[in-house]
């Protein structure tokens, strides 16, 4: 499965993937934000790739110009109460710094609430990762306390429409020269 | 659309963030700076884009370093 827009892909995760994606989040530079910080091992990932390999859970590889540059996902997706987790990392600065991140998730964001058709989505935050609250409220989350270390926000469609159409407009003119 | 402008164009970019620790001028290595990040590129690229018509792409950022080569790199796309 693809997600193409943007001039991005989002390619669902398969075996081949594993190592680079393990590799990338056990650098410094994504560990350190994760709520998870341990070293993640061969058999772990694998491990994480059996459980995460169904219908309930898309995580999607972030591919700019064939090259693999990250990780999103909606996972837990619940049909019943219509709900799922959100997340995302970029495997390094220089693409975490840039608007491929933004445009990756409203990409998936719309898949979550216009293909799913879900009615929330969740995300789980360290406290201290003030880049990922700043840019997660920039698409209309709204967070609270879980625990003296972690917030979990709240995204609902009326408010991510807010917010997301302003960034659609952009990525269309600037990647899809739709003006 | 307003013709770019090195003075200037540092005033605005300056203008994207919240609390600039540092002075910016024209070698200033703007990916070293602490506050920037993708919110803040999104809002360099919504900026050109208004204020010079000018469409700003994720790897045109990625393929300069300093305010001067961002100011040339704006410049070359202009015309």
């Amino acid at each position: 499965m693809i997600l193409e827009n943007y001039q991005i892909k989002l390619k669902r995760v398969e075996f081949e993937d594993l190592e680079y994606i393990r590799i990338a989040r056990n650098s410094d530079f994504v560990r350190k934000n994760m709520i998870y910080q341990k070293i993640i091992s061969k058999k772990e990932q694998q491990e994480w790739f059996k459980k995460i390999n169904n219908p309930e859970n898309f995580y999607f590889v972030i591919i700019h110009k064939s090259e693999k540059v990250g990780l999103i996902n909606l996972k837990d997706v619940n049909m019943e109460n219509k709900s799922a987790e959100g997340g995302i990392f970029l495997f390094s600065r220089e693409f975490a710094s840039n608007d491929i991140s933004m445009r990756a998730s409203i990409m998936l964001t719309d898949f979550g609430f216009y293909e799913l058709n879900l009615k929330k989505i969740l995300d789980r935050v360290r406290k201290d990762n003030i880049l990922a609250i700043r840019f997660n409220k920039a698409i209309g989350y709204s967070f609270h306390e879980l625990d003296s270390n972690v917030l979990v926000g709240e995204l609902f469609l009326d408010e991510y429409e807010k917010f997301a159409s302003r960034y659609r407009n952009l990525f269309n003119k600037l990647y899809n020269l739709t003006n | 659309m307003k013709k770019l402008d090195l003075g200037e164009f540092i005033n605005d970019f300056a203008s994207l963030f919240n609390d600039l620790q540092v002075q910016l001028t024209e070698s200033t290595n703007f990916k070293e700076i602490e506050e920037w990040d993708s919110l803040v590129a999104l809002s360099l690229i919504a900026l050109v884009d208004e204020k010079y018509g000018i469409r700003l792409l994720g790897e045109d950022i990625r393929s300069v370093t300093t305010i001067l080569e961002l100011y040339q790199k704006l410049l070359s796309k202009q015309y």
